[in-house]
């Protein structure tokens, strides 16, 4: 519903969801929903799967999380099925009704709409989603460097080994950022936000604490605070590490008021954009 | 009288050439035609939910948030959410954030549904629609008006203190109740004090008029002041000079819809067009001859809301005849039935 709003107001960048929580979902509707956005946006949409990171939606959909995995594989394939079928769809699983010559519509215009597969902790998830050759998203933004570093190695290994052409493999990360001309108050800046989130909103509601509440060791990790030329190297660090194709960047993390998050935004896209393609050799 | 502009974007070829748009084009068009329909002075647009070709209306939350990035005032409806077959959680989720971004625009129609491919898709015993249908709507009364709700029943698995979000922009959304066949939705409408919409569709008018009986009957009974909030929808209008263009143009189109599988599935009585013309709901004629069998709809019903689709004309005709409609038969209509319907109450 909202990417189906900014499609109507944007013409050419992409549309992307980060993460459609599909074991949550009826994967016929995710279809048609996200179908739907692409068709009117001409082609943007790109999806991003997982079994999210949140509890609440498992309390509210009342399934079981033990399942979540059987459900999100089940869901991404059966979604993969629909928009890969030229007519009309059978299928027969666990989680959802069969279809039986089943009409599901409308069709994206992206001859195929890309599913990226998001990962933050599981390697049977790198490892499934090196089978089927999807691309990847890493979460980015709770673990070390060395953490996600080994699941991209793991996950190159394997898109190899399951005979997926390296060409075509694409992997993005998310990261938490923020940036003001002056790393230092940068850092005094966010510091309110972060102790907010940790307390209020990310750890309050998560059942593992994967996310450290320690600010000096959450910068020297994966918090990108600083200054735009700060901001740069530890991003292209991350890259050295990664090689990753894309960059996510997450500006609110919750109680910042939308001047607060332009302004970062604005100086990613000045200033720090540059310096990276530059370093990279890219236009 | 208000008026909207309703549609299920049904991509079915044109009839003369053969051509069928592309998806993205027909998809388009629904919002270009959003922006139409406001600029004319209708009030209302309204779009619908079937699952399956030539229908390409599966998620009408969608298409109305765009439809809502792009206009500023008019109301935007369903036509109708087939409530039956969804999550009333994930209802309320979407649903509220299209009230938020259309400033609080949405007035949500709910019912059954009249595509038979929706009950194999998702799983649906069309014997259970009804008490499905009661069930969802109780919860999803509940989701926008209380926080922290707990509720079992017999569809959907218990929630405990759950407080869904967005909350609703609007005080209370309005939703009406989709008629078409059965007195338990006007029942349920009633009991509950809300606006009923009749489908009006491809049936003798008496049975619509029944329906609206029943559910004026109704409402007495359960003691809601004043008089019920009624809407009904004309799903053929083609205006010409002369009945007989009129008549000679929509033939194409009627010839090539009463053999659909959506048609045979509806089960109307009617084959040839001058019978839906003569006994049903078509505004196909001349201007005078429109604006006279809405007047004598308009006195029989006593609605509020008159919806006119346009579905399956090609999209130049679809335009040509929103307009046509806004300034030779609306104006009319509107100055002899005035009612205040989504006006600021004073």
């Amino acid at each position: 519903v909202v990417l189906g709003a900014i499609a109507a107001r944007t013409s050419r960048i992409r549309l992307r969801t980060g993460v459609t929580v599909v074991p949550n979902l009826d994967p016929v509707r995710v279809a048609e929903d996200y179908a739907t956005v692409d068709a009117l946006s001409g082609g943007r949409v790109e999806l991003t799967v997982g079994k999210g990171n949140f509890p609440q939606p498992w309390e509210l959909f009342g399934q079981d999380q033990d399942e979540q995995r059987d459900r999100l594989v089940e869901g991404v394939d059966l979604l993969r099925q629909i928009w890969a079928s030229k007519g009309n769809v059978d299928w027969d699983g666990r989680f959802r009704p069969p279809l039986k010559d089943a009409s599901i519509g409308p069709r994206p215009t992206q001859p195929s709409l890309p599913i990226w597969w998001g990962v933050s902790t599981a390697t049977w998830s790198v490892e499934f989603a090196a089978e089927r050759g999807l691309p990847i998203v890493l979460g980015g933004v709770a673990q070390a460097k060395e953490h996600y570093g080994e699941l991209v190695d793991h996950y190159r290994e394997r898109f190899a080994a399951y005979g997926h052409a390296a060409s075509s493999l694409q992997i993005g990360t998310v990261s938490h950022v923020f940036v003001r001309r002056d790393g230092n108050q940068a850092r005094k800046e966010f510091e309110a936000y972060h102790h907010n989130a940790m307390t209020k909103t990310l750890l309050a509601t998560r059942q593992g604490a994967l996310y450290t509440r320690d600010y000096g060791a959450s910068l020297a990790g994966p918090l990108v605070v600083g200054s735009p030329e700060e901001v740069a190297a530890k991003l292209l660090d991350f890259h050295a590490r990664y090689g990753h194709d894309l960059q996510f960047i997450h500006g609110d993390i919750g109680g910042q008021s939308l001047e607060v998050v332009a302004e970062t935004m604005e100086l990613f896209a000045s200033e720090v954009v540059p310096i990276i393609n530059q370093e990279l050799g890219q236009p | 009288v208000k008026f909207s502009a309703f549609s299920l974007i049904i991509n079915a070829p044109d009839p003369g050439t053969g051509v069928v748009m592309g998806q993205h084009e027909k998809l388009d068009s629904v919002i270009t035609l959003g922006e139409l329909v406001e600029e004319l002075g209708y009030d209302a647009y309204q779009i619908g939910e079937r699952h399956g070709a030539p229908f390409l209306c599966s998620s009408p939350a969608v298409l109305l948030s765009a439809v809502a990035m792009r206009t500023s005032r008019i109301r935007l409806l369903t036509g109708v959410t087939v409530l039956t077959i969804h999550d009333p959680l994930r209802v309320a989720e979407e649903y509220a954030l299209l009230d938020h971004l259309s400033g609080g625009r949405l007035d949500l129609v709910i019912a059954k549904g009249n595509h038979a491919p929706h009950y194999s898709t998702f799983g649906l015993d069309p014997a259970e629609q009804w008490d499905v249908l009661a069930e969802k709507y109780g919860l999803l009364r509940r989701l926008w008006s209380e926080e922290g709700v707990t509720w079992s029943g017999k569809y959907r698995l218990p929630l405990e203190d759950v407080t869904t979000q967005p909350r609703t922009y609007q005080d209370k959304i309005r939703i009406w109740h989709g008629s078409s066949t059965s007195q338990q939705t006007t029942e349920l409408a009633a009991r509950n004090g809300d606006p009923l919409f009749s489908a009006n569709g491809f049936f003798p008018s008496a049975r619509y008029q029944a329906l609206i009986d029943h559910y004026r009957e109704r409402w007495v009974h359960y003691g809601h002041p004043g008089q019920p909030t009624i809407g009904v929808g004309f799903p053929a209008l083609l205006i010409r000079d002369t009945s007989q263009e009129a008549i000679q143009a929509y033939r194409p189109f009627w010839n090539a819809q009463r053999i659909t599988p959506a048609a045979k599935h509806n089960g109307s009585p009617f084959w040839e067009l001058e019978e839906f013309i003569e006994q049903g709901s078509a505004l196909i004629g001349s201007p005078e001859q429109v604006l006279d069998k809405l007047h004598r709809f308009t006195e029989a019903y006593r609605h509020q809301l008159t919806g006119v689709s346009v579905d399956s004309l090609p999209l130049a005709w679809q335009q040509e005849q929103f307009e046509r409609f806004a300034v030779e038969i609306a104006p009319d209509l509107r100055k002899q039935y005035p009612n205040s319907l989504w006006e600021p109450s004073t």
